[in-house]
């Protein structure tokens, strides 16, 4: 960034107070001739203040409010799981009782899963994916906005089980039949089952959506292998998404048919067997650990080649064993199952697949390595966020082939070194690559940089903190203990680093306030004027989202960027020169998009939150009584009409197509691309939807 | 819970002519405090140079607990400690080179100030042989890894050639059962503690009685869950003499950290001494204590209060009794109770300890009853170990039901039932 | 992903720019209006959608399908029988609604064509001759479930009897959206709100139909058939 600062920036942005704003006074009055639409209700117009939130189908602003409800959960889940590690800062820890340690590490990994780095990865997923493809929004924005709201219920609705008797007590996988109504008779459980099944139909819309985004919606030249990395990953997970969800879906309700209409699936006397569940549950569940870790693959893949100022080493080898790891990993799942009593063959066989999983994973790293090596490596903010994700995932990648020795498992799992595993996968990947991408879209999303003092703080104090946390979990698994224990005693020898691992829960708690200070504290001087905007390319990236302003105007481009290459616009910026060595011609911020066309876009709607505001309806409902959830019901299927009905408010529906054919869904381009750049600029076919204004 | 009682001690500390003096002594608080810290300072120095980072994998360096997987005693823990310690070392070696590789490039490919910012390093898009490489050496690895473990699952797989003994989990305590005469009837039930002979490898047969549990003694083989309606073949075997410890491992619950239990591997000649004391405690407990005694009394109130859930008359039948839902409404069979070294789920001693976890001992060499925490469990269990009485999980609370004087005469039934342990 | 073919993927760049009618108050996807990059495959948005969704309640059923087979003969730890599902079958009856549920198919193929050639008259016949077979196999699984339960196959008598209901039932609630979807498409071309130049829409919702038709012969095969 620091090189970047002496670059001309757009000139309209640093005191605007969002683009949103500006864009409203251009947009058609949209009652002006609506009468001819039928309709339940109008739809709504660009508003301002809180509706231009609610109500919004664009996929940015969705894309912004599930990262700010992703941080919101992770504060809840880790001020959780803080009192577990106060629980265990000493032998026969009394800080809290027995069932409410229980309830504590169930939602702990429920929300960090399900409600913290599913909707990370689905924020930059939806604000990144039609920026880095060309495209104006996803195939369908309101069913992103139900999305959305779904999610947001689903989050809402599980939680609420805390001040409705007890959150979930079941361990996060809720192994039957501890769950069942006779060992867990609280509501803990429904609220467990209907929650995730709810946040399940929200990441299926998500899915199916992105899906059809990147495969249909991607712009004239950019062929799946001149598709950024990210987006690369974001489809592998899609597709994970929309093959694995069907399956906790279906276990989710044979559990609640279990707990609310007394069904026989997981009672033993009645001849269940509870591998059921289990099978069930890992068919989904690790599919569900790439769904985790992939995108923050894609992130890193994305700031490493621009922080080593190299393209990434072996852009289809990274693609492909991406895709790999995502394929393999549909024959692994039983290795959650080593203990659970499966023949030796299987054990065997499993044991196997497992290990070979390891090798796309490892030729990633070493590809990330070969992509910095050699290279002039700038260490801001987010490039120590995902040089960290290479060296602590790898620490977490490798402990995993120790698990994947069956019978090295049979004494691991279920100890804290398990624990330490996850977390330097989930922690040391997931979150320090969603943190990288914070910090790298940060200024394409809000049009300012955070604040780079307190950024690197955020990361010292992550980076020591995690270590300090889940290092010492290694050597306590080891020693035997045993996860998901409200107490230890004191001559088992586990005080220690028990004590160790909760000074460095403090060290991560602060490094997150440090996080949420610099959120406010940068937001608000940006607001006052205080802080410098940042321009359009402010880390001289490769990527198309780079070549429009920052903050992203509401319409994403002015004209249909066609590509010709990987890295498409970096090839705008350097050209190679007589001896062949790259030359920069260009400067980002003065080749980018101006942001000023005024195309229009689909109108905001009701009916999105309103539907998904069923849902919980119908949840309370199977619980409590079923006549709340009859209205639930008729919420959700007067909304289905409601939407179906909804008018398009656009007065220009159906005119102001250029009729242009042009056809571009070969996947070749132009072969030789590399001369053609100014096609971005000339290959407009969008002037015809300018003039409908 | 229970924090005024010391629960546990540690089996490696050999009994000094000094703790016993010690123990004489009431246990302070102070003495307590002091205990905590030899524990830490024994961790401590070994174990502060590892790398937090790679701690976990220096996996020699820390061994101090008594659930330790890394200090193996049987054949089946030494070969399965063999892989950990293979792949660990493995993946230190793998770890230190990807530590080393960021290293390089923080500290040899950091831009200089001085670097002209248009000025770019070699463009490479990739190198194949590279990759290949890459591909090749993780896979060659991971196929020693392979060809190296697959035989020691289908070893650890085998039935074993010793005595065969029936595991039960059930929420929140573990039950064992031997048919030592393999005529289909149990002659010898207890609980917490598992018997085992040194030199012979015990197959288990582990069921469950309620929900999923998970049987581990760390120091003699890997995990098994125990799974309703399901039986798992699992095998133990112990090279020497001594207590050895585990747990439940497998989320069971509201008490799941309190499912605890231990293997005592006693050798050939001091096993079968322990096979006729069940016997004859057996026989004994059928007889009833003389009349008019405070045991008589408490015998009584036995009958009343206790007979629905614990059995004493050393007859087997399932502990699930027939139970259709499979609940934890049973309890342990309390025949041989004096013979078990714990009670509760193996959370408490039944005998008397010292500081530095010895049994205290009468000037005639016998074993000191726990009384105080033993007559506390009976007046009041879910006060010491967390449970559903309600919900037919856990030990119902006798405070209001049971007198001081009743609880007198129920101790005093109790120690008629059983000669004490045999110790290794 | 094989593509019948239609007049899809191009169709949905180029159509609008003719359809100046301002009868159509409906988009027909939202970015109809504003979208000037052609899809970048020959699929639409649409159709590309209900096969993604297809492809994830495949899994659905395979989950459901699973169970059932796993389940169907368990009985009780105490030794006891307990009735099962496969107990009262009574293949004939079932057969016989299996059939008229397949030959639905052939009916929305028909429909499907039918806009295709712009025979709107014909084609809501069609819709309309299908959603009644679907509702006649509808009545025939209302009829079959009632029956079972008289005869004491209540939901929660049996494991094998929760895991049949779950199944059947999870199918039958398929079908009946399907009836919902094919109702509402013929009050659609009723109303001239769907013309020839939207068949690909009376093709998505048979796509679904088919799905459902071919759920039901693998579970008619493996639940009903193999004993």
């Amino acid at each position: 960034m620091a090189i970047i600062t002496d670059q001309p920036e757009s000139p309209d942005l640093p005191d605007s107070s969002g683009p949103g704003i500006e864009l409203e006074v251009a947009e058609p009055d949209p009652h002006g001739d609506g009468s001819t639409r039928t309709g339940v209700f109008a739809r709504p117009t660009h508003a301002t203040g809180w509706r231009e939130w609610l109500f919004t189908v664009d996929h940015k602003k969705i894309g912004i409010m599930y990262g700010a409800l992703a941080l919101f959960w992770f504060l809840i889940g880790g001020l959780e799981i803080g009192l577990v590690r106060l629980q265990l800062w000493a032998p026969d820890g009394e800080v809290i009782s027995a069932d409410f340690y229980n309830q504590l590490f169930t939602m702990h990994g429920v929300t960090m899963v399900f409600l913290v780095i599913m909707p990370l990865a689905n924020a930059f997923a939806n604000y990144l994916v039609p920026l880095q493809i060309g495209a104006r929004d996803v195939a369908f924005p309101r069913m992103n906005a139900l999305g959305l709201w779904v999610f947001f219920f689903g989050g809402l609705f599980l939680n609420l089980s805390w001040f409705l008797g007890g959150g979930a007590d079941g361990g996060w996988f809720a192994y039957a039949p501890n769950t069942g109504m006779s060992f867990s008779p609280g509501h803990g459980m429904d609220f467990y089952a209907l929650g995730l099944q709810i946040a399940g139909i929200a990441s299926l819309l998500g899915a199916i959506n992105l899906l059809v985004t990147i495969i249909n919606m991607r712009c004239p030249g950019m062929s799946l292998l001149r598709m950024p990395v990210f987006t690369w990953m974001i489809l592998v997970v899609q597709f994970l998404l929309v093959f694995a969800l069907p399956v906790i879906t279906v276990a989710l309700i044979l559990l609640t048919f279990d707990r609310t209409f007394d069904a026989n699936f997981f009672d033993v006397a009645a001849g269940a067997d509870p591998l059921l569940w289990q099978h069930l549950f890992w068919i989904f569940g690790h599919p569900e650990v790439y769904i985790l870790i992939l995108p923050a693959f894609g992130v890193v893949s994305e700031t490493l080649p621009v922080f080593s100022r190299k393209p990434l080493f072996g852009y289809p080898i990274v693609v492909l064993s991406g895709a790999a790891i995502g394929f393999m990993g549909w024959g692994v799942w039983a290795h959650h199952m080593f203990t659970s009593g499966m023949g030796p063959v299987s054990v065997a066989a499993f044991s196997a697949t497992t290990m070979f999983i390891a090798v796309p994973t490892g030729v990633k790293i070493l590809n990330w390595i070969a992509t910095m090596w050699a290279g002039k490596v700038r260490f801001t903010v987010p490039m120590m966020f995902s040089v960290s994700l290479v060296a602590m995932f790898t620490i977490g990648g490798l402990s995993g082939v120790m698990h994947a020795i069956a019978p090295a498992d049979t004494q691991q799992t279920d100890t804290y070194f398990i624990v330490a595993h996850f977390h330097y996968v989930l922690v040391g990947g997931a979150l320090m690559g969603m943190f990288a991408g914070m910090y790298y879209w940060w200024p394409k999303a809000f049009g300012y940089h955070l604040n780079d003092r307190l950024g690197r703080w955020h990361f010292w104090l992550m980076l020591l903190g995690f270590n300090v946390t889940f290092g010492p979990m290694h050597i306590v698994g080891l020693q035997g203990m045993a996860r998901r224990h409200s107490v230890y005693g004191e001559f088992d020898g586990f005080e220690f680093w028990n004590k160790i691992a909760t000074i460095g829960y403090f060290f991560m708690l602060t490094a997150m306030v440090i996080l949420a200070v610099n959120i406010f504290r940068t937001w608000g001087r940006y607001r006052r004027g205080l802080e410098p905007g940042a321009g359009a390319d402010p880390w001289d990236g490769r990527t198309l989202e780079w070549a429009i302003p920052s903050p992203t105007p509401e319409h994403n481009f002015d004209y249909v960027p066609v590509v010709s290459d990987v890295d498409d616009f970096w090839h705008k910026k350097y050209q190679p020169d007589e001896t062949g060595k790259l030359r920069r011609i260009a400067y980002g911020n003065d080749i980018a998009q101006l942001g000023d066309q005024h195309p229009h876009l689909p109108s905001p709607s009701y009916w999105p939150i309103v539907l998904a505001a069923g849902m919980p309806l119908i949840g309370f409902g199977l619980i409590y009584n079923l006549w709340i959830a009859g209205i639930g019901l008729l919420l959700l299927v007067g909304s289905m009409f409601g939407w179906t009905l909804e008018p398009a408010t656009d007065p220009d529906a159906g005119h102001g197509h250029d009729g242009n054919g042009d056809h571009h869904d070969d996947h070749g381009g132009d072969p030789d691309g590399h001369d053609d750049h100014n096609g971005v600029l000339a290959a407009s076919t969008a002037n015809g939807e300018a003039a409908g204004d | 819970m229970g924090a005024r009682f010391v629960r546990r001690w540690r089996p490696e500390a050999e009994p000094t002519g000094e703790a016993v003096a010690r123990a004489a002594r009431e246990r302070s608080e102070q003495e307590r405090e002091t205990m905590r810290s030899a524990v830490r300072r024994r961790a401590d120095p070994r174990c502060f140079m590892a790398v937090p980072a790679l701690g976990g994998l220096l996996l020699a360096g820390c061994a101090t607990g008594r659930l330790d997987a890394t200090d193996p005693i049987g054949p089946e823990a030494r070969e399965i400690d063999g892989l950990m310690r293979l792949s660990g070392w493995m993946a230190v070696g793998v770890g230190i080179f990807v530590a080393a590789a960021v290293a390089t490039i923080i500290v040899k490919f950091r831009a200089k100030p001085a670097d002209d910012p248009d000025d770019l390093p070699p463009q490479i898009h990739g190198n194949r042989k590279a990759e290949l490489t890459w591909t090749l050496i993780p896979t060659a690895m991971l196929v020693f890894l392979t060809i190296y473990t697959l035989p020691t699952v289908f070893e650890l797989a085998r039935e074993g050639t010793g005595p065969t003994i029936k595991v039960e989990g059930q929420q929140w305590w573990w039950q064992f059962s031997y048919d030592l005469d393999e005529d289909g009837h149990y002659e010898i039930v207890t609980a917490n503690d598992l018997v085992i002979p040194t030199g012979k490898e015990v197959n288990l047969e582990i069921h469950s009685n309620d929900v999923i549990h998970s049987f581990w003694i760390p120091q003699l083989n890997g995990k098994k869950d125990a799974v309703p309606g399901r039986i798992h073949d699992w095998r133990i075997s112990s090279d020497e003499p001594g207590i050895f410890y585990g747990e439940c491992v497998e989320f069971c619950g509201l008490s799941h950290a309190n499912m605890q239990m231990r293997t005592i591997a006693l050798t050939p000649a001091d096993f079968e001494d322990w096979r006729q004391e069940q016997l004859d405690g057996t026989e004994a407990a059928q007889a009833a204590p003389a009349a008019e005694s405070a045991a008589a009394a408490g015998a009584a109130l036995f009958e009343t209060h206790c007979i629905s859930c614990h059995v004493v008359d050393g007859a087997y039948e399932s502990a699930a009794g027939g139970n259709a839902n499979l609940l934890a409404g049973i309890a342990p069979n309390l025949t041989n109770l004096m013979s078990r070294t714990a009670f509760a789920g193996a959370l408490y001693e039944t005998y008397q300890t010292g500081p530095d976890g010895e049994y205290l001992r009468n000037p005639d060499g016998s074993l000191r009853l726990n009384v105080a925490e033993l007559r506390e469990w009976v007046r009041n269990a879910p006060d010491m170990k967390p449970a559903r009485a309600d919900n037919q999980q856990g030990m119902l609370d006798f405070s209001e039901v049971l007198t001081d004087q009743d609880l007198d005469n129920l101790m005093a039934y109790l120690q008629t039932l059983g000669s004490p342990p045999v110790l290794p | 992903m094989t593509d019948t073919p239609t007049t899809a993927g191009t169709a949905a760049a180029v159509e609008p720019a003719e359809g100046d009618d301002p009868q159509i108050a409906y988009p027909r996807t939202e970015w109809d209006d504003y979208e000037i990059v052609p899809p970048t495959t020959s699929l639409s948005n649409e159709k590309l959608t209900m096969w993604t969704f297809l492809g994830s309640d495949c899994l659905l059923f395979g989950a459901l399908i699973s169970t059932y087979l796993l389940l169907r003969n368990r009985q009780p730890l105490s030794g006891e029988e307990s009735l099962r599902a496969a107990d009262l079958f009574d293949i004939p009856f079932t057969s016989v609604s299996s059939f008229v549920l397949l030959m639905s198919s052939l009916t929305m193929v028909l429909a499907v064509s039918a806009i295709a050639r712009g025979e709107m008259e014909r084609c809501k016949l069609w819709l309309l001759t299908t959603a009644a077979q679907g509702a006649v196999f509808i009545a025939g699984q209302v009829y079959e479930f009632t029956s079972f339960y008289r005869e004491g196959l209540g939901f929660t008598v049996s494991i094998s009897s929760s895991a049949f209901y779950t199944l059947t039932g999870f199918h039958g609630v398929h079908v009946s959206l399907g009836i919902i979807m094919l109702v509402t498409l013929w009050a659609m071309v009723n109303r001239g709100i769907i013309g020839p130049e939207r068949a690909e829409t009376v093709e998505i919702i048979g796509l679904y139909w088919h799905f459902v038709d071919i759920v039901w012969i693998v579970i008619f095969a493996v639940v009903y058939l193999i004993p």
